[in-house]
């Protein structure tokens, strides 16, 4: 049985978008492929005395808008095709929120789960030895992904600033605060995703102001969306739900109470004053907005007929399936997709990175308002482009994307 | 010689022959002694007195007979002795001589076909009475005395008095009984739970072997009290309850259907006077600290049967008024004595041919290990550690050398399942090694409530630690939380650091890196593996530098089959599954009934009732299947108590599989927490049932979801009144839909590779 490619669906996704543009043949092969590739063979001494090899990938997809940019995964079943997709689609979510880096990703075939601490430190600082001259504030800038933290974030940066010799926190994102880290990265993704709602509420005339959310996946993301969605947006909360279940209440839930209560129970099941819900449930509830924070493809096309949102926030990675996207815009839902709606992580990643170069650190505030700014401009172009061309804001928004992406080509005079 | 050495030497004898006097009776035994240790050292011989003596009489003129020649030599072994000897020496070789009379004493007493507790008790004490010091009646001679105490007071279960014999002095028995509350009509044993706990210390800090300093500055004992069973069999007669003891042959409807009216009838009976003034004595005696009443039956804990979990453990805050203690206190004797009649503990008890043993409660009771904070009292951390850990998600954990289950707070929460709410399982090899990687996903898997005694509520309490931590000032939160902020977690660096409750998670990072509870926990796990020549599991407590072992017994390990090797020539379409997360040895051969809880339609039910219907259902299926070799797939975490999580079934429901899987799809939380460690896994091994996971949307697992949904379902005629249930629940006979084929299951524990296939019998 052939296994799934991702890179070879990255491609397809591509090959539609420049069709649909009409990009000229050298543009499209440009695009289908990775601009530079590096794979290392990384040695670490392992703390019984070993040696281990490790396999590494870093993968810069496009660099024409902008120094690469994108996380490193550490996972066991790794492949270097599963980097070059995420890099091509880092490519095309920078590109969307209009921020001048390109895309890349880095990849290690590792098990984290049987690293201890030193040896995840010694794997860091070797990936870093392998890939130092290809990276740095004007080349590639990595982040964490899978399996990767600021705090190893941290031990990346020391290792390349060591090889330098130089300060350059800008190196890397991500990192703890007290290393360079950006204030408002907590709840980057929920708050861009709570921006472009907001924009697309306005857009298609709807007044959020009272209106009902639900949210499926409690974790950060969802926590945020829910407090955020009632701070901002002025949305009552209905419904959440998390792996074990979730709570409903028609007359609205208390943002905050919930997320402590969460923290404190490490569950929604059982937080008073509302009913117990399924997950399933929560998805076909009559309210406004959706966010679907957690799983991917969990609207299909079994419940879409059934989903009764106008907007639904895709804040999770890849919450809908082809055939439940279709039945969605049918129905007329506004779907934000994920990589428009999540973006705000990797949007904060930059201005890390951008207050890194400066050596200036900004306010909370600022931090807020420069996210908003970028979210309602990345909207407003997929917006327009969704209007102009009659399509969904899922294409709209692949178009502006790999639109942007081809434009920096051509104007190096590469294609 | 000076003269003045000359009157310390005179001294010396002179004290030597006042004690002898002393001791009359002894005279001859003593300096047989004597004279023993002064041909040992090479002074003198029996014959060389003997001619000194017939020589000195010759000066004298007097006749050499023997009384004479006697009574010489006695004076010159006493002369010599004090001359050679230190007075402690003297005084340590007349012990010995009163010792070895005392023994022979205590050995006729022990031995007698008669002997009773007061007599045995009384030899003891006479024996223990004599200082102790560094001679010693030789051990060949000394076991069958132990041996006979131990039968006697501890436990005759023969494996354990197998191991107890090498480790447990006469004098260590002495120090039990002082301990012990006797009944004055009924003898008894302590039962298995003490005896495993007294059992543990005497190996761990042994009384006569070198003691090794590490533990001898962290073991501590908690203080115990044992009340044998005696106390319970007299309970039983003075209220006229003697039907009880045929309870366990009874219909299993009819134990459960009498045991729930069995509290208001405990609660009515009553003590007999004098035992309510020993315990009334006894909660004088021990003040206002907090205790727990732990049973301790005959069985319980003997090798290889742990009866986990079946009987039950009281906690008592043990506050305020004399009269008011007293009756808690009663009451929590009678709810320990009540479990033996439990469905769940003689159900176990058929199941393992132990039902005709005339089993009888004790109770352990101990003083909780901790401190109060406030109204709240808890240790720092409770929990339980086994020496051979079968929960290694990766080869590079060394299994020999243990795993912990650990919680903050009291234990309760590591040794049953909790909803929700995740212990720390700590691989002692590597002790930082978590099967989650990411913070946010250790926080999702961590501890977030916490088990106390609220002194002034007087009753256990479970709180979010947030809030416990945010009413009172804990010392210790710098060994047990890491923050947790903007997506970076870390323990505190320095003690005095504040970590944010609100941003906080339970990691135990600094306790298990920063102080030496993982090398002791080996070292112990170690000891005690070693000298039970079995692997064991350890209840146990930390608090304020100190360890305490709470509980000590052989533990419930699967068969031993050696590595399993994987068929590698099964055809794609004989695979029902594989699977390679928790894997535990084992091979179960030529299943032919599946019975299939689907847990997308577990989750799609809609009320508690519906889901506990599918409970009482499962329990059915399997008493219908006795004796059929079916296995059991369903949803992750059986025998969970939140029926959200998993189909609330007890032992006795699941106890005729084979196999029970969890079946863990992605929309349904799976979780890598396995119920490894708690006492429904126990149970588990113990009744050689194979526990495994399958992940069916893990790209690499195969699930063949398809055969069990479609396969003709036999419920509706297995189990006509619950037809109903036909999608929940999926009855499937194997070989009727594979050509005659049964379901063959090989589980790999050591390269984490499992795999459940189609195959004839014979193959």
């Amino acid at each position: 049985m052939d296994r799934f490619n991702p890179f070879t669906t990255a491609q397809q996704q591509l090959d539609e978008a420049a069709g649909e543009l009409g990009l000229d043949p050298a543009t499209h092969e440009l695009l289908r492929w990775p601009m530079h590739e590096i794979k290392a063979t990384l040695p670490v001494r392992m703390d019984d005395g070993s040696t281990r090899i490790f396999h590494a990938f870093r993968i810069q997809y496009n660099t024409a808008r902008g120094p690469a940019k994108g996380g490193i995964r550490w996972h066991p079943q790794e492949t270097v095709d599963t980097v070059r997709a995420l890099a091509a689609w880092m490519t095309w979510k920078t590109a969307v929120v209009d921020i001048p880096l390109g895309g890349g990703k880095g990849g290690v075939v590792c098990n984290p789960k049987e690293l201890s601490e030193r040896e995840k430190e010694q794997l860091a600082r070797a990936y870093i030895r392998a890939m130092a001259r290809s990276l740095g504030v004007t080349k590639d800038v990595p982040a964490p992904d899978v399996y990767t933290t600021p705090q190893i974030m941290a031990w990346m940066m020391d290792e390349y600033e060591t090889i330098v010799g130089e300060n350059h926190p800008g190196v890397i994102t991500g990192k703890p605060i007290p290393l360079g880290g950006s204030q408002g990265r907590g709840d980057a993704t929920a708050r861009g995703g709570i921006y472009v709602t907001r924009e697309a509420a306005q857009a298609h005339g709807i007044d959020l102001s009272g209106q009902s959310m639900a949210v499926m996946g409690f974790g950060n993301a969802g926590q945020h969306a829910a407090l955020l969605g009632e701070e901002i947006l002025g949305l009552k909360l209905v419904a959440a739900s998390d792996s074990k279940g979730g709570v409903y209440n028609p007359s609205g839930i208390d943002a905050a109470q919930l997320v402590d209560y969460k923290l404190k129970n490490g569950q929604l099941k059982g937080f008073p004053h509302a009913e117990a819900v399924t997950n399933r449930e929560l998805l076909e509830l009559d309210a406004t907005v959706l966010f679907p924070a957690a799983l991917e493809d969990v609207i299909t096309r079994d419940n879409a007929p059934r989903i009764q949102c106008r907007i639904c926030c895709e804040l999770a990675n890849g919450p809908t399936t082809p055939d439940g996207d279709g039945i969605l815009n049918d129905k007329g839902v506004i779907v934000l997709p994920d990589f428009l709606a999540n973006a705000g992580g990797v949007t904060v990643s930059y201005f890390e990175q951008v207050q890194n170069s400066n050596n200036l650190y900004w306010e909370l505030q600022e931090v807020h308002w420069r996210l908003d700014k970028k979210m309602t401009h990345a909207f407003q172009s997929v917006y327009e482009m969704s209007q102009k061309k009659q399509i969904s804001l899922r294409r709209a928004a692949y178009l502006v994307a790999v639109a942007r992406v081809a434009e920096a080509c051509k104007l190096r005079g590469w294609v | 010689m000076s003269e003045s050495s000359c009157v310390a030497e005179l001294v010396k004898v002179h004290r030597i022959v006042r004690t002898i006097v002393r001791y009359e009776s002894l005279q001859r035994e003593i300096r047989g002694i004597f004279l023993t240790a002064l041909e040992e050292r090479g002074i003198v011989n029996d014959a060389a007195l003997e001619r000194e003596a017939r020589r000195a009489l010759r000066e004298e003129g007097r006749d050499a007979d023997r009384e004479a020649l006697n009574e010489y030599k006695n004076a010159l072994i006493d002369l010599y002795f004090a001359r050679h000897f230190t007075q402690s020496e003297i005084d340590n070789h007349i012990n010995l001589a009163r010792k070895l009379e005392a023994f022979q004493h205590l050995h006729e007493v022990v031995n007698r076909e008669d002997a009773t507790s007061a007599r045995i008790k009384k030899a003891l004490k006479a024996f223990c009475e004599i200082p102790q010091g560094n001679l010693y009646i030789p051990p060949s001679e000394a076991e069958g005395v132990r041996v006979a105490l131990i039968s006697h007071f501890i436990s005759s279960q023969l494996p354990f008095v197998g191991v107890a014999k090498n480790h447990i002095t006469i004098r260590d028995i002495d120090e039990l009984i002082d301990h012990c509350y006797w009944n004055r009509r009924r003898s008894g044993k302590i039962g298995g739970k003490a005896a495993g706990m007294f059992l543990a210390y005497k190996i761990i800090l042994p009384r006569l072997q070198e003691c090794d300093p590490e533990l001898e500055k962290y073991i501590h004992v908690p203080e115990s009290y044992y009340f044998n069973s005696g106390n319970f069999s007299d309970f039983l007669d003075y209220n006229r309850l003697y039907s009880f003891h045929s309870q366990k042959y009874k219909a299993s409807e009819t134990i459960e259907e009498e045991y729930r009216n069995m509290s208001a009838l405990f609660k009515k009976a009553s003590f007999p006077p004098d035992v309510i003034e020993d315990f009334r004595e006894f909660l004088q005696k021990v003040g206002e600290h907090p205790l727990i009443v732990r049973s301790s039956s005959l069985l319980e804990d003997s090798f290889g049967y742990a009866f986990s979990g079946k009987y039950e453990s009281v906690f008592l805050a043990n506050q305020g008024e004399l009269q008011n203690r007293l009756n808690d206190f009663m009451w929590g004797l009678k709810r320990v004595l009540m479990s033996i009649f439990s469905p769940a503990a003689i159900l176990y008890r058929r199941d393992h041919q132990l039902i005709d043993f005339d089993e009888r409660m004790s109770a352990l009771v101990q003083k909780v290990v901790g401190r109060r904070f406030g109204p709240y009292f808890f240790p720092f951390a409770g929990g339980v550690a086994f020496s051979q850990n079968a929960y290694a998600w990766t080869p590079r954990i060394i299994r020999e050398e243990g795993m912990v289950r650990m919680v903050l707070g009291l234990g309760t929460r590591a040794v049953d399942p909790v909803e929700s709410d995740y212990p720390r399982m700590v691989p002692l090899s590597h002790p930082t090694l978590r099967p989650e990687v990411e913070p946010a996903r250790i926080r999702k898997y961590s501890q977030k409530l916490i088990d106390v005694i609220n002194l002034e509520a007087r009753r256990v309490e479970t709180i979010p630690y947030v809030d416990l931590f945010g009413r009172i000032d804990y010392p210790d939160l710098y060994y047990a939380l890491s923050s947790y902020a903007n997506e970076h977690m870390a323990a505190p660096m320095y003690k005095t650091q504040t970590v944010a409750l609100q941003n906080s998670i339970i990691t135990f990072e600094n306790f298990l890196t920063k102080t030496p509870f993982v090398p002791l926990m080996k070292k112990v796990l170690r000891r005690l593996e070693e000298a039970y020549g079995h692997p064991v599991d350890v209840e146990f407590a930390w608090d304020d530098d100190r360890l305490y072992i709470l509980q000590c017994r052989s533990l419930a390990v699967g068969e031993k089959i050696g590595r399993v090797v994987l068929p590698d020539n099964v055809a794609p379409d004989a695979i029902l599954f594989t699977n390679n997360v928790g894997v535990f040895n084992g091979i179960v051969r030529d299943v032919e009934y599946i019975v299939y809880v689907d847990p997308k339609a577990y989750t799609l039910l809609d009320t508690y009732e519906d889901k506990m219907l599918i409970a009482r259902l499962v329990g059915k299926v399997n008493r219908l299947l006795k004796g059929k070799r079916y296995a059991l797939f369903g949803p992750t975490r059986w025998g969970s108590s939140d029926i959200n999580q998993g189909v609330k079934v007890g032992y006795e429901d699941i106890n005729h599989t084979l196999i029970l899987a969890e079946v863990a799809f992605k929309e349904d939380g799976s979780t890598p927490e396995v119920s490894y460690g708690t006492h429904f896994f126990n149970d588990l091994v113990e009744a050689s049932i194979l526990p495994l996971a399958i992940y069916p949307d893990r790209p690499e697992t195969v699930f063949r979801e398809a055969f069990l949904l479609e396969a003709p379902n036999l419920l509706a005629s297995l189990v006509p009144d619950f037809a109903a249930c036909r999608d929940v629940v999926r009855v499937i006979d194997v070989p009727a839909r594979t050509d005659g084929r049964c379901l063959q299951v090989y589980q790999d524990g050591q390269g984490q590779q499992g795999i459940g296939f189609w195959s004839h019998a014979d193959q």
